[in-house]
């Protein structure tokens, strides 16, 4: 595992002329949306040599922090589903 | 689910192993099945909600499993889900659910012998020969005979 700094922006580099720029969004399932960028080569190659420098500079990540792992921190805290799922009440409701 | 969800009846004793499981061993394995089990239950029970909490909490389930260090999703494979049906048809009085199936040849392909689950059926299955390897935990002490 190799870790890095946190990126904002999102791009997708289609070729050495186009790119496709994604902004962060909500948690909408199944939905992307992005600007796509044509005949941009200097912008293009700009995040080119954008995601070469993050290849670079990442390093292997040796020790892991389970504390900041998304299970432990959802044990910790759990979430409230405000239903209750138990086994038992599940069956009748798939059959 | 009993783990995550603060609601389930069962969620002190599901967070309780979890919590035991996920400090003593490397590695916790589950599978794509399970996943979407627990993304349908979450969706099919939380149908009076809004809809933006449900999205949420779906989205929270999974960012929870996926980005998680800790945890190895299994893929469930043809022969995995061929092999599951077989057992299914074959042993229905021992264990009715498919998904159940799936995950006991999952842990065999994997030569993963221990599942954590409230689930009694699981406990049956070692009266089947060909499951007789099967150590299922329900309580943290037999966790602690184990790690």
């Amino acid at each position: 595992m190799f870790i890095g700094p946190e990126v904002k922006d999102h791009f997708l580099v289609a070729d050495s002329k186009s790119y496709i720029l994604s902004k962060p969004h909500g948690p909408i399932t199944g939905q992307r949306t992005g600007e796509l960028h044509e005949n941009e080569p200097e912008k293009a190659a700009k995040i080119k040599e954008k995601f070469e420098k993050l290849l670079t500079n990442a390093k292997p990540l040796e020790k892991v922090d389970w504390n900041q792992d998304s299970l432990w921190k959802a044990l910790q805290k759990p979430f409230n589903w405000k239903v209750d799922t138990h086994a038992s009440h599940l069956d009748e409701e798939f059959a | 689910m009993a783990a995550l969800n603060e609601k389930d009846s069962d969620h002190a004793a599901g967070k309780e192993l979890l919590s035991l499981a996920f400090e003593r061993s490397d590695w916790l394995y589950t599978s794509d099945y399970i996943l979407d089990e627990c993304i349908s239950v979450a969706w099919s029970k939380t149908t009076k909600l809004p809809l933006d909490f449900r999205l949420s909490l779906i989205k929270n389930l999974d960012d929870t499993i996926q980005n998680s260090a800790k945890v190895k999703l299994e893929k469930v494979n043809e022969t995995d889900f061929a092999t599951a049906k077989v057992y299914l048809a074959k042993h229905t009085r021992t264990i009715p659910k498919l998904t159940d199936w799936t995950s006991l040849i999952v842990m065999r392909r994997n030569s993963i012998n221990v599942i954590l689950s409230l689930d009694a059926d699981f406990k049956k299955v070692r009266t089947l020969d060909d499951f007789k390897w099967v150590e299922r935990i329900n309580e943290p002490s037999q966790l602690e005979s184990i790690f």
